[in-house]
């Protein structure tokens, strides 16, 4: 079960239209290793969790990277909205409005679409939880990418603020490793002992 | 109006009655604290100190949107937030909207309530 809550995560400003920076933001949220890949990729490695610690991590960061999605669609949105239509075609945005308008639609920088391909769920625990402390780092370095081509402080700072909360997250996958561990020696869990 | 919310530990804050926008910023501020701590919790859930601060945040970040639920509108859907005099979680603006946060609701959908 989830309650939405009526706010984003962090607060948005008035941010310029810029198609080309909308074209970047969309890897940050549709891209191998974006907002929506990492969502759905904690929330569904839960069902084979052992450990209820651990469970509660990805549930906890799970939750957390929906309102990371929706955070960089409500940039998006406010980097499309407005936006020229020499603009849009000069940024190779023209198709994405002429089909989505100024909503997000998850793929990449390049147009691939998004795919369940990236979600990284093998059911075992420690390849799990160990897939996550890379792929927090791989989006940590997706953030530094595109900081690099934005200009905008308004967009800056909200970006800033989710590349920090990658470092927290690797963190705390790094901890979790380890409760995940002694759990399993602990209780002897051994996830490929299945009859 | 400033009322202490907590005087029995790390948590100093108060919670000062203003605009919507200043409250909506108190409730962020609050409720990061609290996602952060949570975390924190979850891989080191014997920490007595980090317990101690997310209950007071907690605590706060109840007032805090008591506050804000009753003189501007809901947060939650489901029944997770009051509306009172009519259904309003049709009318506060969105998060995707130019204007989230920058005007308050009519008079007529406000009721300011003191603390």
């Amino acid at each position: 079960m989830w309650i939405y809550e009526k706010k984003l995560i962090y607060p948005v400003g008035d941010i310029r239209p810029n198609p080309r920076m909308a074209k970047l933001i969309a890897m940050l949220l549709g891209g191998a290793n974006g907002e929506l890949t990492a969502s759905l990729t904690y929330l569904n490695q839960r069902y084979c969790m052992p450990c209820p610690a651990v469970a509660a991590v990805l549930t906890d960061i799970g939750t957390e990277e929906l309102s990371h999605v929706e955070l960089l669609s409500v940039i998006m949105k406010k980097l499309l909205a407005d936006a020229s239509t020499e603009s849009l075609r000069e940024a190779g945005m023209d198709g994405w409005v002429a089909d989505h308008n100024c909503c997000p639609f998850p793929q990449d920088q390049e147009g691939y679409k998004w795919t369940a391909a990236y979600i990284g769920t093998t059911g075992d625990p420690i390849a799990d939880i160990t897939n996550n402390m890379a792929a927090e780092q791989k989006a940590r370095a997706g953030y530094e990418g595109v900081l690099r081509f934005c200009d905008d402080p308004q967009v800056i700072a909200p970006l800033q603020f989710l590349r920090q909360r990658e470092i927290v997250h690797y963190q705390r996958f790094g901890e979790a490793l380890n409760v995940l561990n002694e759990y399993m020696e602990r209780y002897q869990v051994c996830p490929v002992t299945r009859k | 109006m400033t009322k202490q919310v907590h005087d029995h530990c790390t948590c100093s804050e108060t919670i000062t009655v203003g605009k919507k926008q200043h409250l909506m910023q108190q409730i962020a501020e609050c409720e990061f604290m609290l996602i952060d701590i949570n975390l924190f919790l979850d891989t080191h859930p014997d920490d007595t100190r980090a317990l101690d601060d997310y209950n007071c945040y907690a605590e706060q970040l109840a007032a805090l949107k008591d506050l804000y639920v009753k003189n501007y509108g809901p947060i939650h859907n489901f029944g997770n937030s009051v509306s009172k005099g009519s259904w309003r979680w049709v009318k506060a603006d969105w998060p995707w909207h130019n204007d989230h946060m920058s005007e308050p609701m009519s008079k007529e959908d406000t009721h300011h309530v003191d603390l």
